[in-house]
């Protein structure tokens, strides 16, 4: 699976992040009703947990998020970790502006 | 006294059929309830302007709707979207950190027909919600 992501920081120093996952084709993501689906995704800032999504099948097809990170210093660690129905899971590292 | 043609006879009685016919194939509202009640453990959310849910009236695509809650109340530790006449109206369950994490989010969501969307929020340990009604059936796809 790939993931494209831009981060901003705003001028009351919260960070916006947005993510977009790019499904692999191993799952059917594109059906209109999917069988299989990224189910888990956590967000782990400075190795605590700041965000934990529980996704079903109602999620478009290559799920697309932007959420505000309103507490965080330029250069801190942001982990983004997922789960498919298959059980294969993957992470990124990314560091904040 | 005016009669009825054949024509008009049998049209009246196909649309009489169809009228008898659809409501029952159509049962949107159950799993809802099921959702909802499993979801909040028996409590009810207290409709609240502050929960901002942001959808469009009428959808592009109904594969992809981009919706947005941006919550005003403090302390906000969960968020929940719902999709009413979808197979399974839960799309996305949050759990957040409100030290760290703004109450904000955007994503897409599938909608596969005319649908209300639910935001729920949780804060201070109590629910609210915010609803909106979305209509796909005049999209492009």
């Amino acid at each position: 699976m790939q993931i494209e992501h831009r981060s901003k920081r705003y001028a009351d120093g919260s960070v916006e992040v947005r993510l977009l996952m790019q499904a692999s084709s191993a799952l059917d993501t594109q059906a209109p009703w999917p069988k299989e689906y990224i189910q888990k995704f956590n967000l782990v800032l400075n190795g605590e947990l700041i965000f934990e999504g529980r996704l079903e099948a109602g999620m478009a097809p290559d799920p697309f998020f932007v959420f505000r990170i309103r507490e965080s210093s330029p250069g801190d660690s942001l982990q983004i970790a997922w789960l498919d129905t298959q059980g294969k899971k993957d992470q990124l590292h990314i560091r904040l502006p | 006294m005016t009669r009825l043609s054949r024509r008009q006879f049998i049209q009246h009685n196909l649309w009489l059929a169809g009228s008898l016919w659809f409501p029952g194939t159509v049962d949107a509202g159950k799993p809802l309830k099921e959702t909802l009640q499993q979801l909040l453990q028996g409590q009810k959310p207290t409709p609240h302007p502050g929960v901002g849910l942001i959808t469009p009236t009428t959808a592009e695509s109904r594969m992809a709707v981009p919706i947005k809650i941006d919550c005003q109340l403090k302390q906000t530790d969960f968020m929940a979207v719902l999709v009413e006449n979808n197979p399974n109206p839960l799309v996305a369950r949050i759990n957040l950190n409100p030290k760290i994490m703004a109450p904000y989010f955007r994503t897409r969501v599938r909608v596969l027909m005319d649908s209300t969307i639910i935001a729920i929020v949780r804060a201070n340990g109590r629910y609210y919600s915010q609803h909106s009604k979305i209509n796909v059936s005049k999209g492009c796809d």
